[in-house]
């Protein structure tokens, strides 16, 4: 082989990419030619020189410090904007909160109470926006999804809105979480029997598995009996298990006269698995972390790993939090009830005649209702329009004596 | 290595500490890859410290796509490389200038007297590192000073792995014919360094 081939692997050669019997033939030719044998002395003896270069050169001591004080103005550069801003938002709030009692002083005392509360969280709520908008102190964990559990580790950007791609995702989604939907059903009835259609209803929830959450009542039965015309009114909010949702709504309906109702359902599949998803990460991470633990050798670094755990933790529980919500939601369905009473409640599908009748019923009730309420008003405000007719008799026998006074003057 | 995922998660939420504890291992690297890219100490501070800055405030686009370390000494190749265009600019500009005024501007080759004042080998190299293009100095500084793969290096400056290994050849050969210029105006530099490995 000649010298110029030799050469072209010399650098090979160095690098030590060459196979066994490559590098051989390449040692044999240098034993028998000084020149080649040079080029190789200097190529590798360059070679040396520049993998030792750096060997005694170490980053100053106060790099890292210095850095950071950079980092630091910087951070400080970026923060002055917001400041600016939540001063004059705060500056908005505190001239919002002196001009609305002024303006809102016409339309009474509770108006203007309403002012202060309602903008001061609107202020605070502003604040903190800002400085997660400040970026780098963004404590947000829910954006950054980074996931410990696989070995390539990524931050995760959040998923592409790509429509065609989100209907495969809600059915994958489905498949391993399955449907996640939130069943809500309102019932308004009118009643004629107030007292036997509530206590109906109430053993429809017991029937069913169910359980009433809350049962605002106004009016009362001695104020019904006392005015025709004042009836009672219940809002009853109960929980059931969605299995019996449909038939517990069935026969809540035949207590009294439906007047509205209805089943919403909520689809939040994608929420769930997106929620669910991200708790299994955490998890994941919360034990790959812990794993941590064994290998630290400092306490510093076995301290950085605690605050870690404890902050996963956090994040753990109120990922759970969520899900437990959810699902309890999801099992259980609310049901709104409002029952009202009435004194004559119309079914569902009334003839001719009947609402004729009951027409002419409410008519005349309501013809007595106003005879009554004018008799009570009257009699209510005897006192007052006696007051007011005695009040007008002096003003009007003050206004006499002074006419005649001036007449007789005229006269004389 | 688990320990940087931590730290990268806890530093791209703001925790100083934890951003100090993820650079140390770092900071000799980005500082003598600074130095030999840039050629003078002032110089390298100044782009080590710009380096840490910018790795802090891209941490949020460090998709983990590369390895960390490589990513940080990429951003602080690049880094240098943009301010030695920059300066370069800069000087033709005033070189440009001199000579309209009819400035007499000296040539490199004028450095060449110093020389024989300047017997240590590394010295040398680092000169003649200086004259060789940007390019080449470059792929001398990662490849052969630092001693990345061929892979890192194409992580790096984002280019294919066949260019970044005949621009490394092509710098070797480069390097190779300045030193030989100057070890002739020099005398045997070479058996000197040979010497020094031997020893
Ligand atoms: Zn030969």
């Amino acid at each position: 082989m000649n010298c110029e081939s030799i050469r072209a692997y010399i650098e090979s050669y160095l690098d030590g990419t060459l196979t066994p019997l490559e590098a051989q033939i390449i040692e044999e030719h240098i034993k028998d030619c000084p020149e080649c044998k040079g080029e190789l002395k200097e190529l590798s003896a360059l070679r040396h020189g520049l993998n030792h270069l750096n060997d005694d050169v170490t980053a100053p001591d106060d790099l890292m410090e210095k850095a950071m004080e950079k980092i630091r103005a910087e951070k400080k550069r970026k923060r002055r904007k917001p400041i600016y801003w939540v001063s004059g938002s705060i500056a908005a709030a505190v001239c919002l909160i002196i001009a609305l009692p002024l303006l809102a002083g016409g339309m009474g005392r509770s108006s203007s109470k309403a002012a202060t509360p309602m903008a001061a969280p609107d202020m605070y709520s502003y604040s903190t926006t800002e400085s997660a908008a400040a970026g780098i102190a963004n404590d947000d964990d829910y954006d950054i999804k980074a996931d410990y559990a696989e070995d390539e580790w990524v931050m995760e950007e959040p998923a592409p809105a790509e429509e065609d791609d989100k209907a495969d995702e809600e059915t994958a989604d489905a498949g391993v979480y399955g449907l996640k939907i939130i069943r809500t059903a309102y019932i308004d009835l009118n009643t004629e029997n107030y007292d036997a259609d509530m206590e109906a209803l109430k053993a429809l929830v017991a029937q069913f598995g169910g359980y009433i959450t809350s049962n605002q009542e106004s009016g009362s039965e001695a104020y019904s009996n006392a005015y025709d015309y004042a009836s009672r009114w219940c809002s009853l909010t109960v929980r059931v298990p969605v299995e019996n949702l449909d038939a517990f709504t069935e026969q809540a309906k035949l207590v009294g006269i439906v007047t509205a109702s209805g089943i919403d359902e909520t689809d939040v599949t994608a929420q769930y698995s997106d929620t669910a998803r991200q708790l299994a990460s955490y998890q994941a991470q919360y034990e790959k972390v812990q794993g941590f633990m064994e290998r630290a050798q400092t306490v510093s670094e076995l301290m950085e790993i605690e605050s870690e755990l404890s902050r996963l933790q956090r994040t753990i529980e109120d990922l759970q939090g969520d899900i437990n919500r959810w699902d309890s939601r999801i099992n259980y369905s609310t049901v709104s009830i409002t029952v009202n009473e009435v004194k004559r409640a119309l079914s569902n599908d009334p003839t001719f005649g009947e609402r004729m009748r009951i027409s002419l019923q409410n008519g005349w009730d309501s013809f007595c209702d106003g005879a009554k309420n004018f008799a009570v008003n009257l009699y209510g405000a005897i006192p007052f329009i006696a007051a007011w007719l005695i009040g007008l008799g002096i003003a009007g026998l003050i206004v006499w004596l002074i006419v005649r006074r001036i007449r007789r003057k005229k006269m004389q | 290595m688990e320990l940087e995922i931590m730290r990268l998660k806890k530093a791209g939420r703001g925790d100083e500490r934890a951003f100090e504890a993820l650079m140390t291992p770092h900071l000799d690297t980005v500082y003598r890859v600074c130095l030999r890219l840039m050629g003078n100490e002032k110089d390298a501070e100044d782009c080590a410290q710009e380096t840490l800055l910018r790795v802090w405030t891209s941490l949020s686009s460090f998709r983990g796509q590369a390895k960390f370390s490589t990513w940080v000494y990429r951003i602080a190749v690049n880094l240098c490389l943009d301010e030695l265009r920059k300066r370069r600019r800069q000087q033709a500009d005033s070189l440009e200038e001199m000579k309209e005024s009819g400035f007499d501007v000296p040539d490199g080759s004028s450095d060449a007297q110093s020389l024989a004042e300047q017997k240590e080998t590394r010295q040398v190299i680092t000169r003649v590192l200086n004259r060789l293009s940007d390019e080449h100095r470059t792929m001398l500084v990662l490849r052969d000073v630092q001693g990345f793969s061929y892979e890192e290096i194409a992580e790096m400056l984002s280019l294919p792995l066949n260019t970044v290994k005949s621009r490394i050849s092509r710098a070797r050969s480069n390097f190779c014919k300045e030193f030989r210029e100057e070890a002739e105006q020099n005398g045997d530099l070479f058996g000197q360094m040979s010497r020094k490995k031997e020893g």
